[in-house]
């Protein structure tokens, strides 16, 4: 790891005065589960960290019946995965939190560092040790992974962005102009790209109260069952209308099958006003496979993963429909 | 730009001068001479270099030395006391679940994380809590057998 001059600053105002003074040169450091791994490999050179672990305030889950939740961006993954009011109320995040990486990583990976992860492409991870110049997202122009790409076609992996755009989650950021938030769904750019500016710093994820009789799944496909990453991930959140189950709101989140997390917009509106049945679900899980634009890369190709995602969809939507109607009725 | 800190480990204080660069692991193995931790992948996905930090399992190789400051961390040789070995260990030698012994260290500190949480796990419970140490002897069954004597036992 290059040397770097390091800070523990204890309030928001300092650690942004900091971004601000070393404006791209200093990197804002939470759990270090994905930051120093890019250090470490040369791929990523701050020549000032900013640990922003010192600050209050930034570690919670505030929950409120009108204004529901507030998640601290500092908060661990293993804290949101076990939560009794996330497991509860947004089990579905739980679920996606506790599928991260393994117990030692939730212990100090945060939620907000989830959603800012770096592509973990194994060419990107490699070209300092190779020697190679950098690629598009070590700030180069050339891909090694995709011969003739004209920009980077990694894919963000932050794998509780499904479940949170399901629950139409926004991030709370802190920059020198002021506060701001963002809708999940459009917080990232591309992977280990996000709208975060080089003198904000994500602060909470705000997440509405989801209505009577929601509930959702999220399922993730990797090679291995613990640490991997995920291959291609699906998050399935439906609202079932009271008394005669038809689905009065649907989402699905997506992850590993377009540059960024995104929602299967044509798939959720298949299921709106209906009554979801078997049929209904294997139409849904092709939808949602067409609107996916997996790209290929180290780690499985486009039309495997587009596979991937109608299984996905196709299981998930189902569980998800277990899981509301038993709480619809129980 | 070294800086002295203060790192408690297995209940001793120990003053060390450290670059902010500097991993916990390192620190730990080469600063302070504690080689019971074994650097693995050095980028937090084997397992082999965990430590608990305030009782908490962390991977030492992603948590920099000078973030440790003053805090309580638990190595491998923090264990024992004195001669006498700690359940844990006793029931990795009954078991065989030591075969090169490379990721013994951070399975055992694994092992002692889940049982300080959970005394009595089911399997799947122990099966989970060490799905992030790999182990390339053994195959994992009597690491997981001996976990779950351990448990017994105490």
């Amino acid at each position: 790891m290059k040397d770097f001059e390091y800070f523990e600053p204890v309030t928001l105002n300092e650690a942004l005065s900091l971004l601000i003074r070393y404006r791209g040169r200093a990197k804002v450091v939470a759990g270090g589960t994905d930051l120093l791994v890019g250090m470490k490999q040369g791929i990523v050179n701050p020549a000032y960290l900013v640990n922003i672990k010192k600050i209050p305030g930034l570690n919670h889950i505030d929950y409120d019946e009108k204004e529901g939740f507030r998640i601290g961006a500092l908060t661990t993954l293993h804290m949101v995965e076990t939560s009794p009011e996330t497991e509860s109320k947004i089990g579905v995040l739980a679920e996606a939190a506790h599928k991260v990486g393994a117990r030692r990583l939730r212990n100090v990976g945060t939620i907000g560092g989830n959603l800012c992860q770096d592509t973990k492409c194994l060419y990107y991870a490699k070209t300092y040790f190779w020697g190679w110049a950098p690629c598009y997202q070590g700030g180069g122009d050339v891909c090694y992974a995709v011969k003739g790409a004209k920009s980077c076609p990694a894919m963000a992996i932050a794998e509780t962005a499904p479940a949170l755009i399901c629950l139409e989650a926004r991030a709370r950021i802190i920059g020198p102009k002021g506060e701001r938030t963002v809708a999940i769904e459009d917080f990232f750019v591309s992977a280990g790209v996000t709208v975060l500016a080089e003198d904000e710093i994500l602060t909470a994820i705000e997440i509405p109260n989801p209505p009577p009789h929601t509930a959702g799944v999220y399922l993730k496909y990797s090679k291995r069952g613990a640490i991997d990453f995920a291959i291609a991930g699906a998050a399935v959140v439906l609202t079932l209308q009271s008394g005669d189950g038809v689905c009065s709101n649907a989402r699905i989140g997506l992850i590993g099958v377009a540059r960024t997390p995104i929602r299967a917009k044509r798939a959720e509106g298949m299921m709106r006003g209906k009554k979801i049945e078997s049929d209904l679900i294997d139409q849904v899980a092709k939808s949602a496979s067409k609107e996916a634009r997996p790209l290929g890369d180290t780690y499985a190709s486009a039309s495997y993963r587009r596979t991937m995602v109608e299984a996905l969809v196709k299981r998930a939507t189902t569980e998800a429909l277990a899981v509301v109607t038993r709480e619809a009725t129980g | 730009m070294k800086q002295g800190i203060r790192l408690i480990v297995n209940g001793d204080p120990c003053e060390v001068m450290v670059k902010p660069s500097e991993t916990l692991l390192d620190v730990i193995r080469d600063k302070i001479g504690l080689i019971g931790t074994k650097k693995g992948c050095d980028v937090g996905d084997c397992g082999a270099c965990v430590v608990l930090i305030d009782g908490i399992a962390v991977s030492s190789c992603l948590v920099l030395a000078v973030e440790a400051r003053d805090k309580k961390i638990t190595t491998i040789e923090g264990l024992a006391n004195g001669e006498t070995l700690h359940p844990i260990q006793k029931a990795f030698m009954e078991h065989g679940a030591v075969q090169c012994g490379f990721c013994t260290p951070g399975m055992i500190l694994t092992a002692k994380a889940l049982l300080d949480e959970n005394p009595n796990p089911t399997e799947d419970e122990v099966r989970e809590a060490i799905s992030g140490n790999l182990c390339r002897c053994t195959g994992y069954a009597k690491i997981i057998e001996a976990i779950q004597a351990a448990a017994q036992n105490s």
